[in-house]
């Protein structure tokens, strides 16, 4: 019992961490929520696929941006656009805000804003990889030590 | 019955599952063309969840196809023009993603009766 009470614990202050660094904001509380017995890995399959959207996403801005020809400020919209809307839709807020970001120089045509865009969703979305990771870890834990997963408001 | 129809798998997963939350059967199409198909071939809907940047298929396609539900579009855009060229694509109600039960359970309850 007191294995099981100090990873939940744990689980709780990182989960407020990661709340509180804004990497993820209610939304990501509202889906875990939505968690139940008939679909008790509901969070880290749609995480999942969140992941592997933004690794297609991002494939597709950087190969965008790198046309010597002339870049396609709309099919980078596009791209930013998307991830805009998954990244809001799993509580990815930190995600989400280099997004709006990188709307305007996609708007403003700034190939040099775009790539710093670029940049920092990359890094945004590696960071958020790995702490969700992590948490998910913690999550595998607590079940594997006989404990039900905390909601953490 | 709800159909929604999104090109992003990790939006459509999420839209479904919160409708189905709520006792909602539902169907998921990533693009306009299954859409309407699905539409032509007679299942029929209460509600309609519709992205706004989809190619093939706009609401007043959908409405022009004698389909007369709730449809709720939703988006990544924000701005006020994108939610006048929504509402007159042809949906009744525009929401900036995510999706969420403040949004959805009041049109829920409306469609319940």
């Amino acid at each position: 019992m007191d294995v099981v009470n100090q990873l939940q614990r744990q689980f709780i202050d990182y989960s407020a961490s990661l709340h509180r660094e804004g990497f993820l904001d209610d939304q990501f509380t509202q889906l875990q929520k939505l968690q139940d017995d008939n679909s008790p890995d509901f969070v880290v399959e749609v995480a999942s696929l969140f992941f592997e959207d933004c690794e297609k996403l991002i494939n597709n801005m950087a190969r965008a941006l790198e046309q010597q020809q002339g870049v396609d400020f709309k099919q980078v919209d596009a791209s930013v656009h998307q991830l805009k809307g998954s990244s809001s839709s799993i509580g990815a807020m930190r995600v989400k805000d280099v997004c709006i970001a990188f709307r305007s120089f996609c708007e403003a045509q700034n190939r040099e804003g775009c790539l710093r865009c670029l940049q920092q969703v990359t890094h945004e979305y590696s960071l958020l990889k790995n702490k969700l990771q992590t948490l998910f870890r913690l999550q595998q834990q607590i079940l594997a030590a006989g404990g039900s997963i905390p909601v953490v408001e | 019955t709800a159909l929604v129809v999104d090109g992003d798998t990790t939006c459509r997963v999420l839209e479904q599952l919160l409708l189905r939350s709520y006792g909602v059967q539902t169907h998921g199409v990533d693009n306009g063309r299954d859409a309407v198909a699905l539409i032509a071939s007679g299942v029929k809907f209460n509600l309609i969840i519709i992205d706004m940047i989809l190619p093939v298929l706009n609401g007043l396609e959908i409405r022009d196809m004698g389909v007369h539900c709730k449809m709720l579009g939703v988006t990544a855009c924000s701005g006020e023009s994108e939610r006048q060229a929504f509402l007159a694509a042809g949906v009744d109600v525009f929401i900036e993603k995510p999706l969420d039960p403040e949004h959805l359970v009041p049109i829920l309850r409306e469609l319940d009766g």
